[in-house]
This record gives C-alpha cells, structure tokens and sequence, in this order.
C-alpha cells in the first residue's frame, strides 16, 4: 500500500542499461537462460562480455531452465565390432548444470567367476582412476547404463538378478538396488528402451507388433516405482516396422504435450508426438547401406552445453 | 503469520515496515512480505526503525517487487496460483522496466524475482542482433572491425540464416 507521495514517476537518472551491464552476475543469470547460438552471437557485443560468455564455458552450467534436447545424434555402426577383453561397459556420469567436471564408471568382469564384477571410476577433476568398493555380482547388460539423478542405472531381466544404481560421488561406494521394469513387458531381453530426457528416467518394453498399445514407463525419484507416464497408441500401421525393435528414444519437452518418440521403421525415422499422435518423417532411409547401417539403439540426445569434455 | 522465531522483538506479530522509493514515495509493506528480500530481512533484524530508506530503487519498479513480494507472502495462494502469478508479472513488460526490476532484485537479494526476471530478459534477448543488444545495455563496442570479423569467424556454425531483429 502506498501511503505518501512526494514525486513524480519519473525513473532515476543513472543509466540502468550501464548499471545492468557492470553487475556481472546479473548477465550470468540472463546468459544462463539464452540459447547457445544467441550467447555466441552475443561475445562479438564487447570484449567484456566476451571473457564473461567465454568463462562461462568453463564453470557451466547448462541453461537452468528445463533444457530439453535440440537435437539427435545416431551412431552408425561400421562393420566389425572390437569387443574389449574384459571391459563389459564403460559409461560416463556427468552433468554440466552441476559441476564441470565428470567421472566415467568403467565395469570390468571377473574372469574366473561368473556374474562378478568390480567398478572402476576416473574422476575428471582428479585425473585418475579409483576402485569402487568390492567386487559385486550383477545379471545386467553393462553395456546398457543410463545416467540420471547423479548415478548410473543397469535394469536386469533375469529371474534372480537385480536392477541397481550406483552414484560415482557416493563416499561408502556400494551399488544399490532398485525396482526393475514389469517384466510383462517384456517378450526379450535385448528388445527394449531405457534412457533418460530432460531428467526423467523412462523404460520401454518390447514391442511385438504395430498394433499395439504400449506403455512408457518413469521412475520415482525416491526409486519407490515405476509408474505408467505415458500410454502409446502405436496402431498407426501404416509403416511396416520389421524385427528390429522400432523406437530410438524417448524425448521430453518442456511441456508433457512435447514429448515425442523417434520411431524407426524398415525405411524411415519417424517422429510421433505422444500428446495428440502426429508423426512426421525426419528422414528416408533410401539406400540399402543407409539402412544396414542405421541402429536405433546407437541414438543420442544433443543437449546445448558450453563445456567441453 | 506469526513466525517461529520467538527471540526477535521484530516477528512477535504481525507488523508492518515502511519501505521509501528514492523518489520520497513510501509503501506500507507487511513485514512477512519484506523478509522475502534478504537484504530487507537483514535490515531488520539490525535495527528497530520501521522505516528503510532505499536510495536507488525508484516509484514504479519498488510498486511492482512489493507487489511480488506481497503474493508470494500470501499464506492463501497455492505454489500453482503464484507461479502464474510470476507468468503473468513479467508478461508484455518492456526490456527497459525488465532491467530496473533486475537491478532491484540485486539490491534487495529476492533470488526467485531475479530469475523470472532474468528468463524474461533472456527471451527477449535470444532473437536479438548484437547492435540491438549494445544500445540497450549502453555497451560501447571495443573491438576493432578485424577483431570483431575473427571472433564471428571462429564460431561461424552459430551465425545461421536466422531473421534477427533490431527493435
């Protein structure tokens, strides 16, 4: 309540733009929020903001915002595979709106005996490698781990095996446990999706037809349960899907109304929208090579980030 | 509210401060309300006076943070009703009323209205040209045209073809 009026409207003299302009951490906070291509844009501005945008880089810090992927990557696999001795993953934990630095957990197998394992972890900040607490024994595919809420994730099919995370900062260095994905949906054990978008961590399980309603799951961030986020109707069967286990990935949106799944069928990658069902094509897959080539499990997620690895 | 720190004669019920613009204007504010701004709160708890002078926050934008600070200090409204409120208290307003709020929020620490604001700074900023954003940061550009040519060039992927705007 305004109680007393002695002036005018008027705004003070001083200029807010240069007073703005000197505060540095009031430009961080409004960096933080730009797009990438508009922060580049933005370091020909002076040479101030130059240092400023250019340290970024270095402490970043992705967008704070719900920053949701740009982009897609797929892998192309070339012919022959180099599977490494005794290295059964090899999977990197970082996340550049919390620290600069990042770990990768290294998975070695036991050779004598079955199902043991031991962790390794390289820490970025330290530039070494450290044993992570004692052997272990898991039935997970270890090439399958997926980062999310500061610790890496395998999912088990196996009748006795369990499922479980494991933090690479956790000082008691013990792996834990946590539910696995209904295994109803499940009719094979290398057939499925488990990824992670804009913080979430989904689970998808085989698909056996185009006719077919399927479910996406999400984890509880308490590791509590996986719950039913999404229900798909994939009976668009307009596309002949094959044998080969049709999505690539789950993206979020900033919305639940963006997030859509990148579908691949025999010829095409298809993007379809899991509010209203729409689908586009985002690429032909035309020639034979192309197509040989293309795996949908080898698709990643581009997310905007000033840091380098 | 009565607050739960029962040692501070300040917060034994419910009171209100005085809080003057530097143009002389003075804003009754409740004190649940103007403890959302650090600064304020630590004003405070020093001192007994009701009345806080603030030096370099004019009429207009000091209305528009105690009209924040008021609804986020209403008990009544739910977290959904609030953050449409921020929604809305940003929505249409001008770059140049932006960068008097931002610089407010500095002053009086009210983190929460400093990153609404910012969010709104930015998505008026992202489809910008760089000579838009000197003249409203009042930035004399110090690169020489060579320099400013190189440091374009090195990151030549991020000058697409987008339609960039100048007003």
């Amino acid at each position: 309540m305004k109680i007393s009026r002695t002036a005018g409207d008027s705004l003070p003299e001083k200029s807010s733009a240069k007073i703005v302009a000197s505060i540095d951490d009031l430009l961080t906070e409004i960096f933080v929020r730009l797009p990438l291509n508009s922060l580049i844009h933005f370091k020909s501005v002076s040479k101030h903001w130059d240092s400023l945008i250019s340290n970024l880089g270095i402490y970043h810090l992705r967008n704070p915002e719900p920053n949701p992927a740009v982009g897609l990557i797929f892998q192309c696999r070339n012919a022959t595979d180099h599977p490494h001795d005794s290295v059964r993953g090899m999977i990197l934990a970082f996340d550049p709106s919390k620290s600069p630095h990042y770990k990768v957990v290294c998975v070695l197998g036991l050779g004598d005996v079955m199902d043991q394992y031991k962790f390794e972890v390289y820490s970025s900040k330290t530039s070494s490698w450290r044993k992570y607490g004692e052997p272990f024994t898991a039935e997970v595919n270890f090439q399958n781990g997926v980062y999310w809420n500061g610790s890496i994730h395998w999912i088990s099919f196996s009748k006795t095996g369990k499922s479980f995370y494991l933090n690479p900062d956790d000082d008691a260095r013990m792996p834990k446990v946590m539910p696995t994905p209904p295994r109803q949906d499940m009719i094979s054990t290398d057939k499925y999706y488990f990824g992670e978008s804009c913080d979430h961590l989904h689970f998808i399980g085989s698909i056996k037809t185009w006719k077919e309603i399927i479910n996406v799951y999400e984890m509880r961030r308490d590791y509590s349960e996986w719950f039913v986020k999404y229900t798909v109707d994939l009976s668009f069967n307009s596309y002949y899907i094959g044998n080969s286990f049709p999505i690539c990935t789950l993206v979020r949106g900033k919305k639940d109304d963006d997030t859509f799944l990148i579908l691949r069928t025999m010829r095409r990658i298809i993007r379809y929208n899991l509010a209203c069902g729409t689908f586009v094509i985002i690429d032909e897959l035309d020639t034979i090579e192309h197509r040989a080539r293309f795996r949908a499990e080898f698709s990643f997620q581009y997310i905007e980030c000033l840091s380098s690895v | 509210m009565v607050t739960t720190d029962e040692k501070g004669p300040l917060t034994a019920k419910k009171k209100s401060v005085i809080i003057r613009s530097c143009d002389g204007d003075e804003f009754l504010v409740s004190e649940s309300a103007a403890v959302l701004s650090t600064s304020l709160k630590k004003i405070l708890e020093e001192k007994e006076d009701r009345l806080i002078h603030l030096s370099d926050i004019d009429n207009k934008t000091l209305a528009m943070v105690i009209a924040y600070l008021s609804t986020h200090a209403d008990d009544g409204l739910s977290d959904d009703l609030k953050r449409s409120f921020d929604q809305e208290f940003v929505s249409g307003k001008e770059f140049d009323v932006l960068k008097y709020l931002v610089l407010a929020t500095d002053t009086l620490q009210v983190t929460c209205l400093c990153y609404t604001v910012a969010k709104k700074m930015a998505d008026i900023m992202k489809n910008k040209l760089v000579e838009w954003v000197r003249r409203e940061f009042d930035i004399q550009n110090d690169y020489t045209p060579e320099a400013e040519a190189e440091i374009r060039r090195l990151d030549a992927w991020a000058w697409d073809d987008r339609q960039l705007e100048d007003d």
